[in-house]
């Protein structure tokens, strides 16, 4: 191999420009424009109106209690598989945990729906049980329960990784300068184990809070978030300009969260190198 | 007499189906620097485990002081332990390290000041407060581990083969280094090591385990001098062992010649023993009636002194000696060695 | 007691992620309509299903884009990670930073925009529109896994080749592809299962009379909950466990075997 061969990348470099690059730059001058196709402020100006602002803050609302939920149910799970001695044991808990990451987005939402309905199982054991129905479809509880479902496998499996990484050295020598075990946790393994739970944190809330699947199935009408507002935009309304800006923010929010978790992360990074 | 710190009655850890430390007793005296030496798989981290409190015991009780502290757990011992890896929280700097279990405890933030400052006094690390641990060589993060451990005041320092991870040369330094500390901060150092160069060094006391079982414990000194069986003849230091027979009290008879020593003839029903000659006991003369005689058959250059094999006449036994003359290969040559220098071993 | 709380707590978990999908599976044997009541055992949903044209349809398209955007992005991910690999620092940086967007962004980001593109060179939506996506938001991850194995290549190795007489094709067969072949596998397997399960983005870039199983699904789901859906449902879920089941079992094989070796 030789400096000639870097050739081999150009084609890709021409295919990014052309598949990534340009349709983000069109999606920009699609935002800034209006369907005359002159400069405009317009879909900016519309979209920062107290109906939009209330789907936008109400996604990142949704988003963030499933990121906090999925942190409090998900970290004793990574934490128990990972304090599991038997290594067999071990990798089939993890294995039974994430395994749900590869079975397709939709199905698990659309499984709620069997469970939550009007005439789902859990309001066919109520009836049988001759108590009041209840409508437990189409309702935020209903989008939030749909986001901890989907999400929870992502919160998990980073803090694992983390986790079974760190030195076992560690909690003993804390143990051995006197730290209880409730204190070996919360002065070691807590901060040692920040960098999981800040991917676990980017990759549960980055996909709640642009999803549309989950308000679309399991929320109804009247529980619009963001990502409803640009399919609807795209698909239905054929407003793309508006539906360009919509995205943009969206994208612009979620960029701007991703840097900030990023700065949280750039002090544990060289504890993380010691752990590898 | 010194008082005892720590001791071991009855100890035995078994893994599984698999005895590690069986039943074994020992005392170790305040202010001592006491060293467990073996091969690996010995036990000799096992037991030191079992003192800090990372391993209960299967049976048998450890003492501190008069109290079995059997049950109670590691965080609860005043005992510290130096890591072989440190174990140095990766997230926080020298100081953090160091004021750790003084946090804990919820010292004072002016007091918890003081004592990292003398302590990284002791250890030679003035001014490294604010370090992070990654930018600290092998050396400098062995000391924060020393300091870290030293902070809480603890009874007893446990070593776990604190130098090994280091090179040749540093870990030099750092023998004399350690040795300098615990005569400043007067504490009872335990130390574990397979290095047997590193515990004649260090050590007050050295206890050989090869099996899980002690082997011999004594002095440096006594341990070199006086080795108990083969395998302690062996393990410290390079030996020739030779098998013999005890003609009488002070005569000892091997390779088909008689010689003066220093021991009685055994009380036991064989008058078989192990002869133990230390290669650099041994002087290369001339070729007499009195002494064992052979031919050099290789001489290796070792920075000191030379390596020399010598092989016996008669019975093909290869001696090594250690000395500071040359002699030429196919060179017949005579050994001579005095009564001192004979050590009888029971035969093993 | 500490080991009872933490099995009790892992296995309601459990419950929690495998509970519907297990509700959804039996129901899908149900004879009755409704789901209140257990109408005795069918497979009458299952049938229906394999009569439907357009799940036909829709399973072909699938599995259609999902093998051809797998080997296509296989291929040019591989090639690009060598090309890229042989760049220096800087222009490495940038290439892999643009080459990390489909990764981080929303996939309805990438869906808006790619459909906007389409319009804009005036593209009908449908098959081709839908691949080119796929192909798309699969190199990144091919990439990935290859540029990794890469850089962990040892040097020697290459010029070992050289010495021994290898001209840089020659090197590139029989040394480099031997040698990051755990991670062109690792890409190819990435990319097979994020194009056979992606919604989102086949969503925006399909055009009529395309769609792919999960658009299938989609479409029938917002209409209600129906038999003929957990019959289909059933069968993926016991599709994808299998699939995964194979890797896994192949996977562990080659560990063993390797560490025989070792």
């Amino acid at each position: 191999m030789n400096k000639n061969m870097r050739v081999l990348g150009l084609p890709y470099v021409v295919w990014m420009l052309i598949f990534i690059c340009l349709p983000i730059l069109l999606l920009g001058v699609y935002s800034f424009t209006d369907n005359t196709g002159n400069f405009s402020l317009e879909n900016f100006k519309s979209f920062f109106t107290p109906i939009y602002i209330r789907i936008l803050l109400n996604s990142l609302y949704l988003a963030f209690i499933s990121t906090v939920i999925c942190f409090i149910l998900g970290y004793p799970v990574a934490y128990m598989i990972a304090k599991i001695p038997a290594e067999k044991k071990r990798n089939t808990f993890l294995l039974l945990f994430i395994l749900p990451m590869w079975m397709n987005f939709l199905l698990r939402t659309y499984s709620w729906m069997t469970l939550l309905g009007n005439n789902g199982l859990i309001n066919a054991l109520l009836q049988a049980l001759s108590l009041p129905q209840l409508n437990l479809l189409y309702n935020s509880g209903a989008v939030l329960l749909g986001m901890v479902y989907n999400f929870l496998p992502f919160m998990i499996y980073p803090i694992y990784s983390i986790l079974i990484k760190i030195d076992e050295n560690y909690i003993t020598a804390a143990g051995d300068l006197g730290a209880n075990p409730r204190q070996a946790f919360t002065k070691i393994t807590f901060p040692l184990s920040i960098p999981g739970v800040i991917t676990g944190i980017t990759m549960v809330f980055m996909p709640a809070v642009s999803t549309f699947v989950i308000p679309s199935l399991l929320g109804g009408g009247q529980n619009m978030l963001i990502g409803n507002l640009i399919e609807q935009q795209l698909m239905q309304a054929g407003n793309w300009h508006f539906g360009s800006a919509a995205s943009l923010i969206m994208m612009t929010i979620i960029l701007l969260a991703m840097q900030f978790m990023n700065r949280f992360d750039k002090t544990q990074q060289k504890n993380m190198e010691m752990l590898a | 007499m010194k008082k005892t710190i720590i001791e071991a009655r009855n100890l035995y850890k078994e893994f599984g189906k698999n005895a590690v430390v069986k039943h074994i007793n020992f005392t170790i005296a305040e202010n001592e620097f006491v060293t467990f030496l073996g091969p690996s798989g010995c036990g000799k981290t096992t037991i030191l485990r079992m003192i800090a409190g990372f391993e209960i015991p299967t049976s048998g009780q450890i003492f501190l002081y008069d109290k079995v502290i059997n049950d109670i757990p590691a965080y609860l011992r005043p005992l510290n332990t130096v890591f072989q890896n440190y174990a140095l929280f990766p997230h926080m700097d020298v100081f953090e390290n160091i004021a750790f279990s003084m946090r804990i405890k919820k010292q004072e933030a002016k007091a918890i000041e003081a004592k990292v400052a003398e302590l990284l006094e002791v250890v030679n690390l003035s001014g490294y407060e604010q370090r992070d641990i990654a930018s600290l060589s092998g050396g400098q993060q062995q000391r924060v581990a020393i300091a870290r451990a030293l902070a809480n005041d603890p009874k007893v320092l446990l070593l776990d083969e604190p130098l090994s991870a280091l090179d040749l040369k540093m870990r030099k330094e750092m023998q004399i280094e350690l040795k300098k500390i615990q005569r400043e901060v007067k504490k009872t150092f335990i130390y574990v090591t397979h290095d047997q160069e590193e515990a004649l060094t260090l050590s007050d006391k050295i206890i050989v385990l090869n099996h899980g079982e002690i082997q011999q414990s004594g002095t440096p000194i006594d341990i070199y001098n006086e080795p108990i069986n083969t395998f302690v003849a062996d393990f410290i230091g390079e030996s020739n062992i030779i098998d013999g027979t005890m003609t009488k009290d002070f005569e000892v008879e091997f390779l088909g010649k008689r010689f003066l020593c220093v021991d009685k003839r055994p009380s036991l029903e064989t008058d078989r023993v192990q002869v133990v000659i230390r290669p650099e006991d041994i002087e290369i003369g001339q070729c007499l009636e009195h002494t064992i005689n052979g031919v050099v058959t290789s001489i290796v250059f070792k920075g000191v002194h030379y390596e020399i094999i010598v092989q016996c006449s008669e019975s093909e036994y290869d001696f090594m000696i250690h000395t500071t003359d040359y002699h030429e290969i196919n060179k017949h040559v005579g050994l001579d060695f005095g009564p001192d220098d004979i050590h009888i071993m029971k035969a093993g | 007691m500490k080991k009872v709380l933490r099995n009790v707590y892992l296995y309601l978990m459990l419950l929690f992620l495998y509970a519907p999908i297990l509700v959804l599976m039996v129901y899908s044997f149900n004879a009755s309509k409704s789901r209140g009541q257990w109408g005795g055992f069918t497979l009458e949903w299952y049938r229906r299903l394999f009569m439907d044209a357009n799940i036909q349809s829709a399973l072909y398209y699938t599995v259609m884009i999902a093998i051809l955007a797998t080997i296509i992005s296989t291929i040019a991910g591989t090639v690009s990670s060598i090309g890229i690999f042989l760049y220096g620092n800087k222009a490495q940086k940038v290439m892999l930073n643009v080459n990390y967007i489909p990764v981080i962004n929303p996939d309805i980001v990438t869906g808006v925009s790619m459909m906007i593109l389409f319009a804009f060179v005036s593209m009908r939506q449908g098959f081709a529109t839908m691949l080119i996506a796929h192909i798309t938001f699969c190199i990144p991850y091919v990439i990935l896994s290859v540029l990794p194995k890469l850089r962990q290549m040892d040097v020697n190795l290459i010029e070992a080749a050289m010495d021994l007489g290898a001209r840089p094709m020659q090197i590139i067969n029989k040394v480099v592809l031997a040698e990051i072949r755990p991670g062109i596998i690792t890409g190819a397997l990435f990319a097979f299962t994020l194009s056979i399960d992606d919604f989102v983005i086949s969503f925006f870039t399909t055009g009529s009379g395309v769609s792919n199983l999960s658009i299938y699904v989609y479409s029938m789901a917002k209409r209600g909950i129906s038999p003929e859906i957990n019959a289909l449902s059933t069968l993926m879920i016991l599709t994808v466990t299998l699939l995964l089941f194979i890797i896994n079992r192949r996977s562990n094989k080659k560990t063993k075997t390797t560490g025989e070796r070792i």
